[in-house]
C-alpha cells in the first residue's frame, strides 16, 4: 500500500497534525490527511466523528487551533478566495436561499466562477429535471439536493467536497446524484472528497477510505486494501467460553459458547497464528463489508 | 413539565430569560428614580417623557418576548412552531395559551409601568381603554404571524395595515382630537358614544383574533391551508412583487451587491412607508391641519427615516437579516470572495436603500402637503430663511440638509457592522443596547420638548458640558481617525480589501465629511464656536473606521474565530 507522504507535492489536500476543541470536547485530534490529485476520498464515522469539522477547515470555515490545513498549496482561512475558487461543495445543510429561484441561484453562483460550463449547466437541469423559474423554498428534499449539485459541479471544481450528499434522500433521488459524481469522476478525473453514512455509496465511487472515531484517524487506507486487511472469521473453541475471548488483532468479538465471530485486522497467517494461540480453528473466514469494519472499529459488536 | 399550558410557558420565558429578567429591573430602576430624584423639580417634564419613552421600548420588547413563532431555519421566526402540532394537545389550546401570556403580559406592563413610573410624577395613565387597545392590538399581530407562515412581506404589510388602523382608532380617545374630527365630518352625536362603540369593537377584536389563528393554526396541522389562497394570495404576489432576474450578473460584486439588495434593501423603504401611510393617512381623514401640525408632522416624516434606519440597522449589520444567528451563513462564506467584496456590497445595498427611502419620502411629503398641509408654517421658515441666507445659499443649504439627513440614515443603516459582522453575541448585544439607549434619550427629549412650551432646561443650564464638547470631539475624532488607519492597513495588508477599495472609499469619506461642514459654515458662518463643533461633528459622521473592522471582523467570523 502506498500513499501519498507530507511530501508529496502534488496534494490536493494537505492535512497535518489537526487539532480542534469545542470546549472540553476534541473534535479533532491531531489526524493528518494527504489526497493526491485525481483521488475519491470516502470520509466515513460515526455522527460526531469529526468528519464535519474537518470539511469546515478544507472550506476555510474554521481555523487550525494547531497543525496545518493546506489545500492546493494553501492556507484555505488565508486566501479563500484562492481556494474556494476551485472547490464545489455540496453539504448536508442545504444552505441554499430559499427565495431566491433556481435559475437566479444558477446565474448567482456562475458570478463568482469564470469557468462555468452553461453547456453542462444546462443539461444538468435537464437531467435533474429542475424547474429554472421554481422557487428554492418550495422544492423537495431531493430537488434541494440536485440544486446544490448542479451548482456545485457545473463550473468544473477541481475539488469536489461532499458532505453526507445523500442524507435524507430517497434511493432514485440517491442514485442520480451518485451517478452524477460518478460520471464526472470518471470524465475528467476530478479529486473528490465523499463524506457519508451509506458505506455502499462510499465503496461504490472511493479509491481512498478515511476513518474518524472520536476525532482521530483510525483508517486510511484503498478501499479494497481496506476491505482485504480484514477478516470476519469464526473461531471454535474446544470447550465454551463464559466470557469473549481476548483475540490480538481483532477489532469486535461476539458470539457464545464454543464459537464466537470475530472482525480481524490482519493477514490469514496472521489470524491463523491468533487462533492458535488461543487453541482455537478458524471454521469459517471471509472478507467483511466495510459497514462491518466500520461498525467494529467504531467499537460496536460486529463481526 | 406538569401541562402543556406549563410547558409553554416555561418555552417562552427559557428563550427570553434575560430579557424578561432585564426588563423587570430596569423598569424597577426608572420607578425608583421617578419616585426619588426625578419626582419634583425642573427635572420632572424630562422625566413624564422619559417614563412614555421607556413605556414604548418595554412595549417593542414585549412583543418581541411573545410573539412565539420561529423559522425553518434554527432560531428563526418564521411561523407558529410547527413542532409542536406533533403533541397531543388540541389546536385550540395551541392557540390560546401563547395568547393568553402574550395579552396578560402586555396588559400588567402597561399597569405596572404607571404605577411604578407615571403615579410618583403624578400622571397617572388612563386604564381601561389603552389596556383593551394594547391586547387587541397584540393578538392580531400574533394572529398575523401565525396564519401566514414563511411569508414576511405579506406580514409587514399586514402588520404596517394593523398599526394604521389602531393608530387610527388611538385618535378617538384623545380629547382635543376626537371632538374636532368627528364635528369635521358632521357628527352629531356624543363623541363618549363612539368611544363606546369602539371599546366593545376592540373587546372583540381578542376572541376574533384568536378563532381565526385557531382556524388557521389547524389548517397547518392538518395541510388543509398550503399557501396563501384569494384575496391573501395576491396580496402575497403583490407583496413579493419583484422580476426574477434573468440576465448574467457582470461581475461577482454585481451578484453580491444583488443578492444583499434583495435580502435587506427594500426593509428600510417598506418600514418608513408604513410609518408614512401611518402619519398622512390619519392626519389627512381628520381635516384641516393648522401651520404647526403641519410643521411637525413634516418633521416627523424627514426623522422617520433616520430612527428607523438606526433601528432596522441593528438588523441589517448581521450576516443574515432574517436569522438570530450571527455567523456567516455557509451560502456566502463559500464563495470565492473577499471579506471587502461583501463589506462593500453592504454598504453599496444600505446607500440605495436609503436613496429609494428619501426619494420615496420626499414625494409623499410633497404630495401630503399639497392635499392636506397647511402653507403658513411653511411660510414662515421661509420667511425666517430669507432673512439669514440669500437665494443661492438657502437652496444649497437645503440641498446639503437634505444630503446630511441621508448620510445619518446611511450612517446608521451600517453603523454595526463591525459588531454585527463579528459573530460575537456580547459585543452586538452591547451595541444594540447603546444603542437603544439613545434612541431612548432622543425620543424623550422629543416628547418633552413636545409637551413643554417653557422648557426648563435650556442651552446655558448645560454650558459647563459644552465646554468641554470641543475636546470630547477632539479625541473621537483622533480615536476614529487612529482606529481607520489601523483597521484598513490591515486589511489590506490581509488581502480582504485592495488598494483602490482603501483609496476610493477614504476619498468618499473625505467629500461626505467636507458636504457636512459645508452645509455647517453655510448655516452658522457668524457663530464660530458652534460651526466649528459641528465640524468636528461632520468628520465624525460618516462611518470610517467601522467598515474597515467590519471587514476584519467578517472575516474572523467566517473562520469560526474571534477578531
Amino acid at each position: 500500500m502506498k500513499f501519498p507522504s507530507p511530501s508529496s507535492a502534488d496534494a490536493v489536500i494537505a492535512v497535518t497534525e489537526l487539532v480542534r476543541h469545542f470546549g472540553r470536547r476534541t473534535a479533532l485530534d491531531s489526524v493528518s490527511l494527504y489526497v493526491p490529485r485525481g483521488c475519491v476520498l470516502g470520509l466515513v464515522g460515526q455522527n460526531g466523528a469529526g468528519k464535519t469539522t474537518l470539511i469546515k477547515h478544507l472550506l476555510g470555515g474554521l481555523r487550525a487551533e494547531s497543525g496545518t490545513v493546506r489545500v492546493f498549496g494553501r492556507d484555505p482561512t488565508v486566501d479563500p478566495v484562492g481556494v474556494l475558487g476551485r472547490i464545489g461543495c455540496l453539504s448536508e445543510q442545504r444552505d441554499l436561499p430559499g427565495w431566491m429561484r433556481v435559475g437566479e441561484l444558477m446565474r448567482h453562483t456562475q458570478a463568482f466562477y469564470p469557468s462555468w460550463d452553461e453547456e453542462y449547466a444546462a443539461r444538468l437541469l435537464q437531467d435533474f429535471q429542475l424547474d429554472p423559474g421554481q422557487k428554492i423554498k418550495t422544492l423537495s428534499q431531493g430537488q434541494l439536493a440536485k440544486t446544490g449539485l448542479l451548482v456545485a459541479l457545473a463550473y468544473r471544481p477541481e475539488l469536489l467536497i461532499l458532505d453526507e450528499p445523500s442524507s435524507g434522500l430517497d434511493p432514485v433521488v440517491r442514485r442520480d446524484i451518485l451517478e452524477a459524481i460518478i460520471r464526472m469522476v470518471s470524465e475528467e478525473g476530478r479529486t473528490v472528497l465523499f463524506s457519508s453514512h451509506l458505506l455502499d455509496e462510499v465503496e461504490r465511487v472511493a479509491d481512498q477510505i478515511v476513518m474518524l472515531h472520536q476525532g482521530r484517524m483510525v483508517l486510511n487506507g484503498r478501499t479494497d486494501d481496506v476491505r482485504r486487511g480484514h477478516i470476519s472469521a469464526v473461531l471454535a473453541f474446544d470447550d465454551p467460553l463464559s466470557a469473549a475471548p481476548a483475540v490480538p488483532g481483532a477489532h469486535a468479538v461476539a458470539g457464545s459458547g464454543r464459537e464466537w465471530r470475530i472482525l480481524f485486522g490482519g493477514t490469514r497467517p496472521e489470524l491463523e497464528a491468533a487462533a492458535l494461540s488461543l487453541k482455537a480453528c478458524v471454521v469459517e473466514e471471509r472478507t467483511p463489508s466495510l459497514d462491518e469494519i466500520l461498525v467494529a472499529r467504531a467499537g460496536g459488536k460486529g463481526g | 413539565m406538569r401541562s402543556p399550558a406549563f410547558a409553554i410557558a416555561w418555552e417562552i420565558w427559557w428563550r427570553h430569560r434575560a430579557g424578561m429578567t432585564l426588563l423587570p429591573c430596569g423598569l424597577l430602576l426608572c420607578g425608583f428614580l421617578n419616585r426619588t430624584a426625578f419626582r419634583q423639580g425642573e427635572w420632572a417634564g424630562f422625566a413624564v417623557a422619559l417614563s412614555y419613552a421607556v413605556l414604548a421600548m418595554a412595549m417593542i420588547l414585549t412583543f418581541g418576548f411573545f410573539h412565539f413563532t420561529e423559522g425553518q431555519r434554527k432560531g428563526g421566526f418564521g411561523s407558529y412552531p410547527q413542532r409542536l402540532f406533533r403533541m397531543p394537545v388540541p389546536t385550540a389550546w395551541l392557540a390560546a395559551w401563547p395568547m393568553i401570556y402574550g395579552t396578560a403580559a402586555v396588559g400588567v406592563l402597561y399597569l405596572a409601568c404607571d404605577w411604578l413610573m407615571f403615579v410618583p410624577l403624578d400622571r397617572p395613565l388612563p386604564k381601561l381603554w389603552p389596556c383593551l387597545y394594547l391586547v387587541s392590538g397584540f393578538t392580531l399581530y400574533q394572529a398575523i404571524l401565525w396564519s401566514f407562515p414563511e411569508r414576511r412581506y405579506l406580514k409587514l404589510f399586514l402588520l404596517t395595515l394593523g398599526a394604521m388602523f389602531i393608530a387610527f382608532c388611538w385618535m378617538f380617545f384623545l380629547p382635543h382630537m376626537i371632538e374636532g374630527t368627528l364635528a369635521d365630518w358632521g357628527y352629531e352625536g356624543s363623541p363618549k358614544s363612539v368611544q363606546r362603540g369602539l371599546l366593545v369593537f376592540f373587546a372583540a377584536t381578542g376572541p376574533a383574533a384568536w378563532g381565526f389563528s385557531w382556524l388557521r393554526l389547524r389548517g397547518q396541522r392538518h395541510g388543509i391551508a398550503e399557501g396563501v389562497r384569494g384575496g391573501a394570495a395576491v396580496i402575497e404576489r403583490l407583496a413579493e412583487w419583484l422580476p426574477a432576474r434573468t440576465e448574467r450578473f457582470a461581475s461577482p460584486d454585481a451578484a453580491l451587491f444583488w443578492h444583499e439588495w434583495r435580502q435587506t434593501g427594500f426593509i428600510l423603504p417598506l418600514a418608513v412607508a408604513g410609518v408614512l401611510a401611518m402619519t398622512c393617512i390619519p392626519s389627512w381623514l381628520s381635516g384641516p391641519l393648522t401651520g404647526q401640525t403641519t410643521m411637525g408632522l413634516l418633521t416627523w416624516m424627514v426623522i422617520a427615516p433616520v430612527l428607523l434606519a438606526a433601528i432596522i440597522g441593528r438588523g441589517f449589520a448581521k450576516p443574515d437579516f432574517w436569522s438570530p444567528q450571527l455567523g456567516v451563513p455557509a451560502f456566502i462564506a463559500r464563495r470565492p470572495v473577499s471579506a471587502g467584496q461583501i463589506v462593500f456590497a453592504k454598504l453599496k445595498a444600505a446607500l440605495c436603500s436609503v436613496s429609494l427611502t428619501w426619494g420615496m419620502t420626499g414625494i409623499t411629503a410633497v404630495v401630503w402637503f399639497a392635499a392636506a398641509g397647511d402653507f403658513g408654517g411653511i411660510d414662515a421658515l421661509l420667511a425666517q430663511g430669507k432673512i439669514y441666507y440669500p437665494g443661492g445659499q438657502r437652496w444649497l443649504l437645503a440641498g446639503l440638509l437634505l444630503a446630511g439627513g441621508m448620510m445619518l440614515s446611511w450612517r446608521f443603516l451600517v453603523s454595526g457592522l463591525a459588531a454585527g459582522l463579528s459573530g460575537a453575541k456580547g459585543w452586538f448585544y452591547a451595541s444594540n443596547g447603546i444603542t437603544a439607549a439613545i434612541l431612548v434619550g432622543i425620543l424623550a427629549c422629543f416628547i418633552w420638548t413636545g409637551d413643554n412650551d417653557d422648557h426648563p432646561i435650556r442651552l446655558y443650564n448645560l454650558w459647563p458640558w459644552v465646554e468641554w464638547l470641543p475636546a470630547i470631539l477632539c479625541g473621537l475624532v483622533i480615536a476614529k481617525l487612529a482606529t481607520a488607519a489601523w483597521a484598513w492597513s490591515r486589511a489590506h495588508e490581509a488581502g480582504m480589501v485592495g488598494g483602490r477599495g482603501v483609496a476610493g472609499y477614504f476619498a468618499a469619506w473625505i467629500l461626505a465629511a467636507a458636504l457636512l461642514a459645508l452645509a455647517a459654515g453655510i448655516a452658522f458662518p457668524n457663530t464660530p464656536w458652534l460651526r466649528n463643533l459641528l465640524w468636528l461633528c461632520a468628520a465624525l459622521v460618516p462611518p470610517l473606521a467601522g467598515p474597515g473592522v467590519a471587514l476584519i471582523t467578517w472575516s474572523a467570523n467566517r473562520t469560526g474565530g474571534s477578531p
